[in-house]
């Protein structure tokens, strides 16, 4: 059920966003299952095989830094980033962004960067990630 | 390969300090080219060294620093690093650990404290990532474009520069150009006692250097330039010499031969400065004062056209035979460097006629017009007209073609108490005048008399302005003087910008303003 968001300074074009996985633990009672139904069948069992206590770094492309994610988080991430058809046409726009995100390994990127992968406008994107409603845990990216 | 934006600090060419360095690299340049350079030019020259220092600097944190962070690096707990990445922020390792993504080859993590206190985690032994390849250094930030560095801080970089240079006597300056003192070929005392002789032949000059250097024998080598800046700064270092050229053009003149007007200020153009509150002049009295233009004015407001200008002519100035060098003014005569007088010609726009003048730039006046003013029958008041030639060098005065006729005007008599008499009398003018400020004289020597025995006794120039609008008030039914005739009739006693006697006009309450710059005397 999707929540109410709040946010201090008002999103720009400009603005990263990103998947919140803290949203997620915090407003989504079934947020493990959600999200284990965006992995394969291989990568599920690698996952009940793993420690729910193995963090994972993963490094910035641009600038090396480390940020730790859990097991849950990281296996999306390596997953999605080896599938080329993520997004079809008929997928939602809400869904394309956070499989965008998956791709990328979360990285933050702003509406326009998103309109650029995407081939939608950006207003439109940040439209729908700066509304009232917090989507699938899409929210600006806060440093540190 | 990524790019690395190089920025200056913002304030880095507002408050840059000129260094040891910095003049050693001018002077060293300056003997490389072995030519005279202008402080603008300098200062380009070290814009250049500047960035080309900085980019060099910056190259030299990527390539050779061991504390600029790489992530292909090792480094230790408690080093501290600068993140290129990061805008340079510099932060300290606090720990160090090894990574964990089966996913990578093996790598560490270390974790920093910035120096805003933010915790931060970076990964290190990592031999596959962008930022080991050093980013290009890209230049496209304002603070490193000269053009516009030179447009935005040139006067601050210029002040700065002379004034290093100015105390360096490894410098010399001739003309707003700068060269090392060691170059300089040798001019002697028989060369400049050679060019003194040259220049008294010829009435005193003014005479290019090239024309004196004919008449000199030196060693001029390869560089014929050089001797003539060489003898450009002996002739203006001894005091026999005047620079008089205007900016771009050394012109020389025997001291002695200069117009005694022109080396000392003129009995009546000197003032002894009135203090007054600027602060309580009326708009109204703003833009008259703009109007009557005198040189004695602090500056204006940039409105008027520059490239000609029309002025009325005050007795002080008739008298002598000058111009007023007001603000405006300034803008169409030549201007110098550093020569405090600057010979040029005056052309009569009406009859092509020539002659000679002199802009003696720091009292603010133009002398020479002595004989033009008598010849053209100009009175106090006449009104003249300046604008620029398209030769250089040259300034076009014209007033207008009028035929002589008889025309009542304010006349100024020597009463036999030795006090000034003003009456309307019809006289003969022959040139286009300001009613209000005309003027016409006919016992010179008496007014002479009264600017003589002023310097030995003063009065204020508030009983000077009661006498003058007594006696003004005389000349009309109505009783009214208007602001600019008694500005111009206070002059005839007293060197006196309009400021002072505007200040009292607003300020003294037996002035009463009876409305559009008209006054009388109270009761």
């Amino acid at each position: 059920m999707p929540q109410i968001g709040y946010s201090i300074i008002k999103p720009t074009l400009k603005t990263p966003y990103h998947i919140d996985f803290e949203w997620w633990k915090q407003n989504e009672r079934n947020w493990q299952i959600i999200l284990l139904g965006y992995l394969s069948p291989e990568h599920r069992q690698v996952l009940q095989e793993m420690s729910q206590e193995q963090k994972f770094d993963i490094i910035d492309p641009q600038t090396a830094e480390v940020r730790q994610v859990d097991a849950l988080q990281h296996l999306l991430m390596t997953d999605y980033s080896k599938r080329e058809d993520f997004i079809s046409e008929t997928t939602s726009l809400v869904e394309a962004i956070f499989r965008l995100f998956l791709v990328n390994g979360n990285h933050p990127m702003s509406s326009e960067e998103i309109s650029g992968k995407l081939d939608r406008p950006a207003p439109l994107i940040l439209q729908m990630l700066s509304g009232k409603r917090v989507h699938q845990g899409l929210r600006p990216y806060r440093h540190g | 390969m990524t790019s690395e934006k190089l920025i200056l600090r913002h304030d880095y060419w507002k408050n840059i300090n000129i260094q040891q360095s910095d003049i050693d690299f001018l002077y060293n340049y300056l003997l490389e080219t072995e030519t005279p350079q202008t402080s603008f030019e300098l200062i380009g020259v070290l814009i250049s060294k500047r960035i080309q220092q900085e980019v060099e600097l910056a190259k030299r944190r990527q390539l050779g620093d061991k504390n600029t962070y790489l992530p292909k690096n090792h480094y230790q707990v408690n080093q501290v690093l600068a993140f290129p990445a990061l805008g340079w922020q510099q932060g300290e390792i606090l720990l160090d650990r090894q990574g964990y993504n089966p996913e990578l080859p093996p790598f560490n993590v270390i974790k920093i404290k910035f120096d805003n206190g933010e915790l931060r985690e970076f990964a290190t032994d990592l031999d596959e990532h962008v930022l080991n390849n050093p980013p290009e250094i890209t230049l496209d930030d304002e603070s490193l474009n000269s053009e516009y560095i030179l447009s935005t801080h040139q006067e601050n970089l210029t002040q700065k520069l002379q004034n290093e240079l100015i105390n360096n006597p490894d410098f010399v300056l001739v003309a707003d150009r700068w060269f090392p003192k060691a170059l300089l070929i040798d001019i002697n005392i028989g060369h400049l006692n050679i060019a003194e002789a040259t220049l008294d032949m010829g009435n005193g000059g003014p005479l290019p250097t090239p024309s004196i250097m004919e008449h000199l024998d030196i060693n001029k080598g390869n560089n014929s330039k050089l001797a003539q800046f060489s003898l450009d700064y002996a002739l203006q270092e001894d005091k026999r010499f005047d620079e008089v050229g205007p900016a771009g053009e050394m012109l020389w003149f025997l001291k002695h031969l200069e117009p005694k007007d022109v080396l000392e200020t003129p009995l009546f153009l000197r003032y002894q400065p009135d203090e007054y509150d600027r602060s309580v002049l009326t708009n109204d009295m703003l833009a008259l004062e703009q109007r009557l233009a005198d040189e004695l004015t602090p500056t204006f407001e940039e409105t008027q056209d520059t490239e000609k200008v029309e002025l009325r002519l005050l007795f002080p100035h008739w008298r002598t035979g000058t111009i007023p060098l007001s603000y405006f003014a300034k803008k169409i005569f030549p201007t110098a460097y550093e020569a405090p007088h600057i010979r040029f010609w005056l052309v009569d726009g009406n009859t092509k006629d020539k002659f000679p003048a002199w802009v003696v730039r720091k009292e603010g006046y133009v002398y020479g017009l002595s004989e033009w003013y008598n010849t053209r029958g100009l009175i106090p008041g006449s009104i003249i007209r300046l604008r620029k030639s398209t030769n250089r060098g040259e300034v076009i005065i014209q007033t207008s073609n009028q035929r002589s006729s008889r025309d009542y005007v304010r006349s100024i008599l020597i009463g036999s108490d030795g006090g000034i008499v003003f009456a309307t009398l019809r006289q003969v003018i022959k040139a286009e005048y300001d009613e209000r400020m005309a003027m016409f004289l006919s016992d010179i020597e008496g007014l002479d008399e009264i600017w003589q025995n002023a310097q030995k006794s003063r009065n204020s120039l508030e009983s000077i302005m009661m006498n003058m609008i007594r006696n003004l008030t005389k000349l009309t039914p109505q009783g009214h003087v208007h602001a600019s005739e008694l500005y111009a009739a206070v002059n005839l006693v007293r060197r006196c910008p309009p400021g002072p006697i505007l200040a009292l006009l607003t300020t003294r309450p037996q002035f009463v303003h009876v409305g559009d710059m008209y006054y009388h005397l109270k009761d």
